[in-house]
């Protein structure tokens, strides 16, 4: 039997298909229900006996024919389809996002920890202290008695007679030495005050002390100490040096200075031509110290060192108006 | 410290010494050399002599000289005053060049050649300004160059002389210290004294009430002295140190201070009426300082007195009527060793700081003072033709206790930590002028400080000589041991770090405001007492803050005025709260945050939709949610705040802080015109009550969440953690609850508010079927409807 041309049809309509809903009729049209495809298989019982086996070949070549066809065009119509989805939800993603945007720690935080860190690593604890300080432990217990010319050193503002704004952060370390016995390994930053204003001071500034003690530490070990602080801090290659220095709670006492950081050495206007800068204060911690606290001076002894963290936070970053840091410009502190 | 290395040159050959290694050593021996200023000499300047002097023929002004340098005559001419025949002069001859880096050339004045010049002290950089020609000695050889016989060229170091080394506040100090580097033997000097009759006890004496603040004091008598300039040269010395030349007297004690750190003072002997007296001033006695000040002085303070008045506060300055005058004929000279700690209070008290002072608070030598009153009565009476009467007057004087300090020569090693041999810190501690006696038997040894090292007392500060001459660079760098038992950290110290990452997140920047404020402005947030600063930089820092956001408001406002409009700023920090019960204030670390303008900076996305309020308190949630800790807020009732939008915090029931936006008034005071939002938290008190303990795990459930949600309209009052808590409390099943829409508006009636929660639930042990979570939200709806009037949407 002779199949109708028309049948034949669906090649060309399968092409022309311009959507997977104008497929989709498509196929309704010949394998649905009443597709014409499907309604062949009603013709069979008019088929002769002998016939029939290739008439039901034919119809299964010509489904397999149109299934074929179909999928092929249904998935290069469905990528037709995702594309011009795509394309038409894009995006500009170049516009600036939702403004949650980061905050910053000031200047001082950042170094303050920087430096925390280094030491605590090194095994140091962390110790704080009040503020508000008695004489006692800003002073006297320090080795600086009452009409001692090393208190020049440290103009101070004063609550009472005896209570003051704390000039260092040393009162730490006898409080510390106080409270606990040796062996101590503390690190000590805070804010420390003193009656002075002008470009190279604040009556506010910060620093950060340490002190070690046990019973056989040297001045070579505090040298170590503060070579491996400085070369972490600054970098490997900073020269460092000791220098003899006073200070009246530590015996011998020395200044530590290391190549400036800001022209390599060659002598610039931070370093005022010397390539050295001047960053810490140290010393082995004077016997009257000890005794001060209650410790045995013939049986122990130990190191002291100080810093302030304006000065390595200036170098740190190239500031160069220390004041900059207490004006809180939002300018300023966005670039840190 | 100034210091002139041509007067060093007075007590020690620097010769083929390189000045940058000599500063270098002082430096790194723990003088340290700030600067170095380096003055020329004039080359080409020679004695010259004028042999003639003429009116210059077109010129009333100028001279015209003939001068010789003993071999050939030049015709200079000249427009000093003071040029006359026959006078010994500095010339400079053609090619010559002064200090100031004048050359001199060939030259015409007014039609007159003019060969040369002749100079003052000042073109020879002796002076800073003259009145005339320099006229030198004739018994100078004429020709030779000028350098010969007047001290010109010189090099002053600037050396920051720290507290301890009182004995290098003078020249011979400096000198000692650079013999001890370079192993140059120091030249000492022996004074003696011409005195002539009668006695000085005729005229006057001492007498000293307060032995225990000045041990010693000695006087002199010098008759007849004629009051002038001094030579230059003295008065060069002067300045070299930064001291400016008064008169012949006063010059010679600043000079012998100068040079041997022995403060002196020269009275008029006519001020002295009956004897000097060294005393306690009376209370609130009064005198006028040299400086033309009245001062009133203190009982415990000392003074130099006679019989009727004081005539000197004791070694730090002397009063305004006894010092020496142009007419003064006798000369009553001080020479004293005061208590430093005396002297201290005394200078600290009057705000009154003098080299003199400078000098005996931190220590003088006592060995010397008796020596140095003959030395300077010798140089008086040589630069003003004064006689020195005969005898020292004093009162008697307290021996003082030559220290012996014992010490072990490995302890010292071990302290360095590098083992310096035993002969080597001997040598060193004998070249400083300690003598060193053996200590018994066995590796113990005394050491006997020079007179001039007051600052030695114990072991430890010999082992600081021994290091700083041996060098501290070659000390060796080890590294310390450290004991690996440690306590456990601050909980404060490690959460303060987080919340400032915390912070950072959100999108604050970190403040840090000075801990003092102005009195006014903090009075504005607070109504308790402060603390006050008894001397501060000024009154805008004199009170310390006892809260940490009114240094965000100003950081805030600050920015305002520098036009930016959209901030979001934190601090933490500590503040200070009186203690009427303890010496010590109490110390409180709090964290502030404040917003000013939109909480986010414009943009294309969305508009702000909610008061800022709401994202200030999250934030305070989140703050809350690193403590663990759940908060309640409740309407605030502090002044400064908007009454309708502000809250103070609580944890359990105790107040923690506050959030909310500054009241109208303040918008006023602050002078802004965007919104500002401010919060503040306590942090101890958080810590108080937050949790402690691990994190107990709970079982979490094996079925789906399902949720129900409900639209319910409520009177304005009844605020919406009451209804959360109520629908919270319902039933276990509920999970989580979030309020997803909120509106008031006409189309539910005024003073109504339309809420929407959406409600989670969950059962550990099955799914829940719809029945189930329709009951517990018709429950829910019952309740609601019952105890707050609330009708469903």
């Amino acid at each position: 039997m002779e199949l109708s041309k028309e049948l034949e049809n669906y090649k060309q309509e399968i092409d022309s298909a311009a959507t997977t809903e104008g497929l989709y009729l498509i196929w309704v049209k010949y394998l649905g229900k009443k597709g014409s495809i499907s309604l062949l298989n009603k013709e069979m019982k008019n088929i002769p006996e002998d016939k029939r086996a290739e008439f039901g070949r034919v119809i299964v070549a010509l489904r397999e024919d149109f299934e074929a066809r179909y999928r092929k065009k249904e998935i290069e119509l469905k990528n037709k389809e995702i594309n011009e989805k795509l394309e038409k939800e894009s995006i500009d993603i170049t516009l600036p996002p939702f403004p949650i945007k980061r905050g910053t720690l000031h200047p001082l935080t950042q170094v303050y920890y920087e430096i925390v860190d280094i030491f605590t690593s090194m095994g140091y604890e962390l110790a704080t202290g009040p503020e508000i300080e008695l004489d006692f432990f800003n002073f006297e217990a320090l080795n600086i008695p009452k009409e001692h010319p090393a208190r020049d050193m440290q103009d101070t503002f004063y609550i009472t007679d005896e209570v003051l704004l704390r000039t260092h952060t040393s009162p730490v370390q006898v409080r510390t030495m106080k409270k606990y016995a040796p062996p101590i390994k503390i690190i000590a930053p805070g804010k420390v005050f003193r009656c002075d204003s002008d470009i190279t001071h604040t009556p506010m500034f910060h620093q950060v002390e340490g002190l070690l003690i046990d019973e056989y530490s040297s001045f070579a070990d505090l040298k170590g100490a503060l070579v491996t602080f400085i070369h972490r801090l600054f970098g490997e290659k900073i020269p460092v040096k000791f220098r003899p220095s006073f200070f009246p709670f530590t015996e011998p006492s020395a200044e530590v200075d290391m190549g400036c950081v800001i022209c390599g050495g060659e002598g610039c206007r931070v370093c005022k031509g010397t390539g050295w800068l001047e960053i810490l204060g140290c010393g082995m911690v004077h016997p009257k110290v000890l005794e001060a606290v209650g410790y045995d001076s013939d049986k122990y002894r130990g190191f002291a060192f100080g810093m302030g963290i304006e000065r390595i936070t200036m170098l740190k970053f190239g500031i160069d108006d220390l004041r900059l840091f207490y004006d809180n410009n939002i300018g300023f502190l966005k670039q840190f | 410290m100034r210091v002139s290395l041509n007067w060093v040159k007075k007590f020690l050959n620097i010769d083929g010494l390189d000045i940058r290694d000599i500063a270098d050593k002082l430096t790194m021996s723990g003088l340290e050399v700030e600067s170095v200023e380096t003055k020329k000499s004039p080359v080409g300047v020679v004695v010259g002599k004028v042999l003639k002097k003429e009116k210059h023929p077109n010129a009333d002004k100028l001279s015209l000289c003939i001068v010789t340098d003993g071999i050939d005559e030049y015709q200079v001419v000249c427009g000093a005053q003071n040029v006359a025949d026959g006078q010994t002069i500095p010339f400079a001859k053609i090619g010559a060049e002064l200090p100031n880096g004048m050359k001199i050339k060939d030259a015409k004045l007014r039609g007159v050649e003019s060969k040369g010049m002749i100079c003052s002290a000042a073109e020879l950089g002796l002076e800073e300004e003259s009145s005339g020609i320099m006229v030198l000695s004739d018994d100078y050889k004429l020709g030779e160059d000028i350098c010969r016989y007047i001290e010109t060229g010189d090099t002053v170091f600037e050396i920051n002389i720290t507290p301890n080394r009182a004995d290098c506040l003078s020249i011979i100090g400096v000198a000692r210290e650079i013999s001890v580097l370079f192993d140059r033997s120091l030249i000492t000097e022996s004074f003696e004294c011409n005195e002539s009759e009668p006695c000085a006890e005729e005229f006057r004496y001492i007498k000293i009430e307060n032995r225990y603040d000045c041990p010693a004091y000695y006087g002199r008598i010098i008759k007849n002295v004629k009051v002038t300039d001094s030579p230059i040269w003295l008065a060069n010395r002067l300045r070299s140190a930064g001291i400016r030349p008064i008169n012949n007297i006063v010059d010679v004690t600043n000079y012998i201070m100068l040079e041997y750190g022995q403060p002196l003072h020269a009275f008029d002997l006519r001020m002295v009426e009956g004897g000097i007296v060294v005393r306690n001033a009376y209370e609130n006695e009064k005198v006028v300082t040299l400086d033309g000040k009245e001062r009133e002085l203190k009982s415990d303070m000392l003074v130099i007195a006679d019989e009727k008045k004081v005539l000197a506060i004791a070694g730090v300055m002397g009063g305004e009527y006894s010092g020496i005058q142009n007419d003064t004929v006798d000369v009553f000279l001080e020479c004293a060793y005061f208590r430093p700690e005396s002297i201290r209070m005394t200078s600290r008290r009057l705000g009154l700081k003098t080299d003199s002072s400078y000098r005996y608070e931190r220590g003088i030598d006592r060995a010397q003072t008796a020596k140095m009153v003959d030395y300077a009565a010798s140089m008086i009476s040589k630069l003003s033709d004064g006689v020195v009467l005969k005898g020292i007057l004093n009162d008697g004087f307290d021996k003082y206790e030559t220290k012996k300090i014992e010490f072990d020569a490995d302890k010292i090693s071990s302290l360095i930590g590098v083992q310096i041999d035993r002969d080597e810190i001997l040598k060193i501690l004998k070249k400083l002028g300690f003598e060193i006696e053996k200590n018994g038997v066995g590796e113990s040894y005394l050491a006997i400080p020079p007179s001039y090292r007051q600052d030695m007392s114990i072991w430890q500060d010999l082992a600081e000589e021994v290091a700083r001459i041996y060098g501290y660079d070659r000390v060796p760098v080890t590294i310390p041991r450290i004991y690996a038992e440690s306590k456990k950290p601050d909980p404060l110290q490690l959460k303060i770090r987080e919340i400032k990452n915390v912070m950072v997140t959100l999108g604050y920047n970190e403040v840090i405001n000075y801990s003092f404020m102005a009195r006014e402005y903090l009075a504005k947030f607070s109504e308790d007492q402060f603390i006050y600063i008894k001397n501060p930089i000024s009154a805008d820092m004199d009170t310390m803050r006892n809260a940490v956001f009114p240094g965000v408001i100003n950081s805030l406002v600050k920015n305002y005025r520098s036009g930016f409009r959209q901030m979001k700023m934190f601090e933490i920090s500590n503040v200070h709260l009186p203690d009427p019960s303890n010496k010590l204030p109490v110390e409180k670390t709090k964290l502030s945050f404040g917003v000013l303008g939109e909480y986010f900076k414009p943009n294309w996305i969305g508009r702000r939709e909610a008061d800022n309020f709401f994202y200030l308190k999250s934030v305070v949630e989140q703050i809350m949610d690193l403590f663990r800790v759940k908060s309640d807020f409740v309407r605030s009732n502090l002044a400064f705040l908007h009454r309708g939008k502000s809250a103070d915090i609580f944890i359990n029931g105790v107040n923690v802080g506050f959030v909310g936006e500054i009241h109208p008034a303040m918008y006023e005071y602050l002078d802004i015109q965007d919104t500002l939002y401010i919060a503040e938290l306590d942090l101890n008190s958080i810590i108080e009550n937050s949790a402690t303990g691990n994190i107990k795990y709970r079982k979490i459930s094996q079925f789906p969440f399902v949720y129900k949600d409900i639209s319910i309209v409520v009177d304005r009052k009844i605020s919406a953690i009451t209804l959360i808590r109520e629908i919270e409390e319902f039933s276990q099943l509920i999970k989580d609850i979030a309020l997803f829409d909120l509106f008031e508006g006409d189309k539910i009636g005024a003073g109504k508010v339309s809420m929407t929660f959406r409600i989670y639930f969950n059962d550990l042990n099955k799914t829940l079927t719809d029945e189930e979570t329709n009951s517990i939200v018709k429950g829910i709806i019952d309740r609601v409807v019952e105890k707050y009037g609330a009708t469903l949407r």
